[in-house]
């Protein structure tokens, strides 16, 4: 799948600018940035609920606007779905097997079973939780290839939450499906993603594999005798700070910039576990406004 | 068997997959021949991408520990015990020196360091010359 180029313009107003990404068969990619910077907007242009001001979305080298046939391959979850609470379980498989008529009614019912989910007469009386995962469950029914979640983890139980990572986690490795999932939850994302793309005022910021992250970023505490030395400043991305005490991050060249910092006779200098969410401080913070 | 991720460590997480396995086997918790869960079931286990589990056995099966076989799984490696790689020895002495030289320059002694190692060898139990 490739987003090529995607602009959105709602009344006037610029949501996303020159998204560009591809999408490899069996990854689970994490969309994250903050509230406002236009996750939703994003995957709802993915998926063809929204037509783009400009570019283009195409699956195998084909644009989901010119064949919307192609759209029966992607599946979208949004984080509420208000409107089909009045609805059946039947109902429901019923109206989506109208729309993905791959959806394979077995293996709905299997998923049904292991997730003791009862077939209900309204969606609206499941509890939050087995909502959450009864979205889960038809939208791999559906046999499409590309899941798109949004927040799906959102408001669950621990347990629940396991859950859901869980048939995740087994539908990439046994289906070669691709979920594409936006979250706050950059903890849990960290370890399931293989890919994170970060959003920034509707603009693509970053990208991440999994791995490189780690390689390429060094999360370390220093201290000095006076204040982080000027040369280093421009250098690192102060993450915090307590008295003479610096926690920073120190990315790409880093080999140059430990060099200069232990000439510099440090005090204190000490690797510390980076996580996901110092890259997302680093690259998307910067000032503590809400937008 | 259990495997856990500390997400507390900075390498990456298929080096812990990987990381773990050897110390499995270190321990003796996993036996030459036994079979590992497949890459489905151990990130379903561990919560995590299945690409990162296929990424360490891959680096595993190069490595030789692990062999996998078509339609059966994936094994630990028949020949592992007693198996001495020059190589890697030679990268052990290179990377234990390093160790003792930051411990002279930490003020960490000799008789010290020597407790340690003990110390690492009961933990890990069973499998040390000493037994």
């Amino acid at each position: 799948m490739r987003v090529k180029h995607v602009s959105k313009e709602i009344h006037h107003h610029k949501i996303l600018t020159d998204i560009d990404f591809d999408i490899k068969t069996g990854s689970i990619v994490g969309i994250v940035g903050r509230n406002g910077a236009g996750k939703t907007t994003l995957l709802r242009t993915m998926v063809g609920i929204l037509d783009p001001s400009f570019g283009d979305v195409l699956i195998e080298n084909e644009s989901i606007f010119r064949n919307p046939q192609l759209k029966q391959q992607i599946i979208f979850v949004p984080d509420s779905s208000e409107a089909l609470k009045s609805y059946s379980t039947k109902e429901m498989i019923h109206l989506y097997k109208q729309i993905y008529p791959s959806l394979d009614e077995d293996y709905y019912l299997q998923l049904m079973e292991r997730f003791a989910l009862p077939e209900i007469k309204k969606i609206g009386n499941y509890s939050k939780g087995m909502k959450a995962l009864f979205f889960l469950v038809v939208a791999f029914s559906t046999k499409a290839k590309y899941i798109l979640l949004d927040e799906p983890t959102d408001g669950l139980d621990v347990i629940v939450k396991k859950q859901v990572l869980k048939i995740l986690v087994e539908e990439v490795a046994t289906n070669d499906v691709s979920v594409i999932i936006s979250s706050h939850r950059l903890d849990e994302l960290e370890f399931i993603a293989n890919d994170i793309i970060m959003i920034k005022d509707g603009m693509v910021n970053s990208r991440y594999g999994l791995d490189e992250m780690k390689a390429n970023y060094i999360k370390a505490q220093v201290a000095f005798e006076s204040d982080l030395p000027v040369a280093l400043k421009d250098q690192v991305t102060i993450l915090k700070q307590t008295g003479r005490v610096y926690i920073i991050l120190i990315d790409k060249n880093h080999d140059e910039i430990i060099k200069k910092i232990k000439l510099a006779s440090p005090l204190l200098f000490e690797d510390l576990p980076l996580s996901l969410e110092d890259l997302f401080v680093a690259r998307l913070g910067g000032d503590d406004d809400v937008s | 068997m259990y495997f856990e991720i500390d997400p507390k460590k900075s390498i990456p997480l298929y080096e812990q997959v990987i990381q773990q396995v050897k110390e499995l086997c270190a321990r003796g918790l996993l036996k030459p021949n036994e079979k590992l869960p497949s890459v489905r079931d151990l990130s379903s286990q561990m919560l995590i991408n299945p690409n990162t589990v296929s990424k360490a056995y891959q680096e595993l099966e190069r490595q030789g520990i692990i062999i996998t076989i078509r339609g059966r799984g994936t094994f630990i490696s028949e020949e592992l015990t007693g198996y001495i790689d020059p190589k890697k020895t030679e990268r052990l002495q290179q990377a234990l020196k390093n160790v003792i030289i930051d411990s002279h320059f930490a003020g960490i002694s000799e008789i010290e360091l020597k407790r340690w190692t003990e110390e690492i060898y009961k933990k890990l139990g069973g499998n040390g010359d000493e037994g």
